[in-house]
């Protein structure tokens, strides 16, 4: 690795900047991200910043079971996103569908719809686990271990036309 | 001595300019999110955060919106940092390799309104609905800001009866530098674009503003050229109402001194205050902006 | 001015942040991931029906026994399964989860294999010892003792003989396993 890959490596660790969407999900997990931000558990500390835009962030913090209605705009949202990108599903909800598995409105497991690298489990998972999840989604990040970097490079992916 | 050609270069790609604003500009940064923290009661980020983030952003792939003039989109920010880096080389700040000149006064006001004009044009070009808003309240935020700025730097030239800003730094301070200061400080929030008058960049309102399509390399030179705008104005409020002492050295202490005191004062007012509506941040620079370039105008012609 | 004073206040002390090893501990009684004792479970699956995201699901083997297996992506920590465990099989000490890349790390699988019955030789889950020691205190009697390893069929059958044996007096040893 050249100096500038390790530059770059280590500055992909020390910079998460987060997106996050709930994709159906009953709120309780978004309840506990909002902690992470205030002055007792403070994300800034690790250099993570809530964005606006998708394509402002590196790390898209996704919620819920995927409902079939959010499955669209979850799957617009991951493609507007640069690369490199890490997915950390929060709860149990996107790893399972929790409770809600089964119903006819609930789209399966959230990668059936976009890649995820960091599981989080918790209904809802504490903020310092949170903050943990994010942390690791970085670590990938600087290895270029996230799916985003392993997939192979020219890979065209579905981008939609917004 | 070096020739004409190189003092410029160096001006502009080393000191003030590209390396040495950027430095300063990823302190003043990291000052700002640091004490803010602090205020909150927050740990803040650590000393080279801005740094990282920058070259994290340098690594990032663009996504271009379908639809729209990609030379544009990619000109934009490359013009705000070019304007930001020239106006930076000929701020006679000490150790600037390149000389004032006559008019040079001029030159920097044109280069400050290219940033806000590339803002405003990359909010429409990119045909988000957020950025459209951005872009509409810049433009009317540029209209009332103006006002006690120009009113401001205009006073101080009238005192020193010149349009050269090595006169302007040399001039002999007077009542009309302290009404022109304060006429100054006013606009200041304003320009950094920062509470109450954060308006352009209202997260909480307009997502991220006119730089909401904006990724990778593009979305790191705006960055970094607001970056340099900001040490831009506080070198401007340096040369204009600061007075040198000494040697070369001393008053680049005195600088570096003065310019964290009021980068800390813009963040405290920040962080305390909300944000004001268009509206009413239009009402506020007219009425008190108003008053306060007026009196530093009357101070300077009178005196 | 009350927010001077509190901008005060907070530039002068320290910032009020945990650091990452100084994080809140639990509060007593927190629903961590749980714990499941092979050896204390029946396989009576109370705890797969009380689940209500199914994340603990028991599989019988045929004759070999039953699975028990729990996913902790899938659990609400609602602590149902806890509660209702009839031989305190589950537990729950409070422990933390932790992130994972992979989800299989979350899942957890135990056997709990099946015995032949000591009279009829049946395979069926026994009473474990332990619950067996839990349910008399610790002294449990010869007959409680030597009924351990029945089916439920046979342990049936014991149960009716120890009544009869209580209402009729017989001449001749009472209580004797496989009569």
């Amino acid at each position: 690795m050249s100096a500038w890959d390790k530059l770059l490596a280590i500055s992909r660790r020390k910079s998460p900047w987060v997106y996050r969407v709930g994709a159906g999900s009953c709120n309780g997990c978004d309840i506990e991200i909002g902690p992470c931000m205030t002055p007792r558990y403070d994300a800034e500390q690790m250099g993570m910043l809530l964005q606006g835009s998708p394509k402002h962030a590196d790390i898209l913090l996704i919620t819920g079971p995927l409902t079939k209605r959010t499955r669209q705009a979850v799957v617009d949202i991951y493609a507007q996103m640069p690369r490199p990108k890490a997915v950390v599903a929060i709860g149990s909800c996107p790893a399972s569908g929790n409770v809600y598995e089964g119903s006819p409105l609930v789209d399966g497991p959230v990668d059936k719809a976009i890649p995820v690298d960091v599981w989080v489990p918790g209904c809802p998972p504490r903020p310092q686990l949170i903050l943990a999840g994010v942390a690791q989604a970085a670590r990938l990040l600087a290895d270029g271990r996230t799916a985003s970097q392993r997939k192979p490079a020219g890979q065209t992916e579905e981008r939609p036309t917004c | 001595m070096l020739s004409a050609l190189w003092q410029y270069f160096l001006a502009v790609s080393v000191w003030p300019g590209l390396l040495g604003g950027a430095a300063l500009g990823l302190l003043y940064l990291w000052i700002v999110r640091k004490l803010s923290a602090r205020i909150q009661g927050r740990q803040g980020p650590p000393f080279y955060q801005p740094f990282f983030d920058f070259i994290k952003l340098l690594g990032k792939e663009t996504v271009v919106p379908g639809g729209i003039d990609r030379g544009l989109f990619v000109v934009l920010p490359i013009g705000s940092l070019a304007a930001t880096t020239l106006a930076l080389a000929i701020m006679p700040v000490p150790g600037n390799p390149a000389g004032s000149f006559q008019g040079d006064l001029v030159l920097l006001l044109y280069f400050l309104e290219v940033p806000m004009l590339c803002d405003v044009l990359a909010g429409y070009v990119t045909r988000s609905i957020y950025g459209q808003v951005s872009a509409m309240r810049e433009a009317l935020l540029c209209l009332a800001y103006n006002v006690p700025f120009l009113g401001a730097v205009v006073a101080v030239a009238q005192h020193a009866r010149s349009f050269r800003l090595s006169d302007l730094q040399a001039a002999p301070s007077a009542p009309v530098t302290l009404l022109a200061a304060c006429a100054f400080l006013l606009a200041i929030p304003a320009r950094f674009k920062s509470n109450p008058f954060s308006i352009p960049n209202a997260e909480q309102e307009i997502v991220a503003g006119a730089h909401i399509e904006y990724s990778g390399v593009p979305l790191a030179m705006f960055e970094l050229s607001h970056a340099l705008e900001v040490v831009l104005l506080v070198d401007l409020f340096l040369v204009l109402f600061v007075p040198g002492v000494g040697t070369a050295g001393q008053t680049a202490a005195l600088y570096l001194g003065v310019s964290i005191v009021l980068i800390a004062l813009v963040t405290a007012i920040a962080t305390v205050t909300a944000r004001l509506t268009v509206s009413g941040a239009f009402r506020f620079y007219w009425k008190w902006g108003g008053l306060a370039a007026a009196a530093a105008i009357v101070a300077a012609v009178m005196g | 001015m009350g927010i001077f004073a509190m901008v005060w206040r907070n530039v002068r002390h320290a910032a009020r942040t945990r650091r990452p090893n100084d994080m809140p501990s639990r509060p007593d009684g927190f629903r961590g991931l749980i714990e499941h004792e092979a050896p204390l479970c029946t396989g009576c699956g109370t705890c797969a029906y009380v689940c209500a995201p199914r994340a603990i699901t028991l599989a019988t083997k045929g004759d070999a026994g039953v699975t028990w297996t729990f996913s902790a992506g899938q659990c609400s920590f609602c602590g149902l399964c806890v509660q209702y465990c009839p031989t305190h099989a589950i537990t729950n000490p409070g422990r933390l989860p932790t992130v994972t890349g992979d989800q299989s790390q979350l899942r957890v699988a135990h056997e709990v294999p099946s015995r032949p019955c000591a009279h009829c030789g049946r395979p069926t889950v026994p009473l474990p010892r332990e619950v067996l020691q839990q349910l008399y205190d610790g002294d449990a009697t010869d007959a409680a003792v030597a009924e351990q390893a029945l089916c439920e069929v046979c342990r049936r059958k014991a149960a009716s003989r120890h009544l009869r044996d209580a209402f009729i007096r017989t001449a001749g040893a009472p209580g004797k396993a496989g009569v």
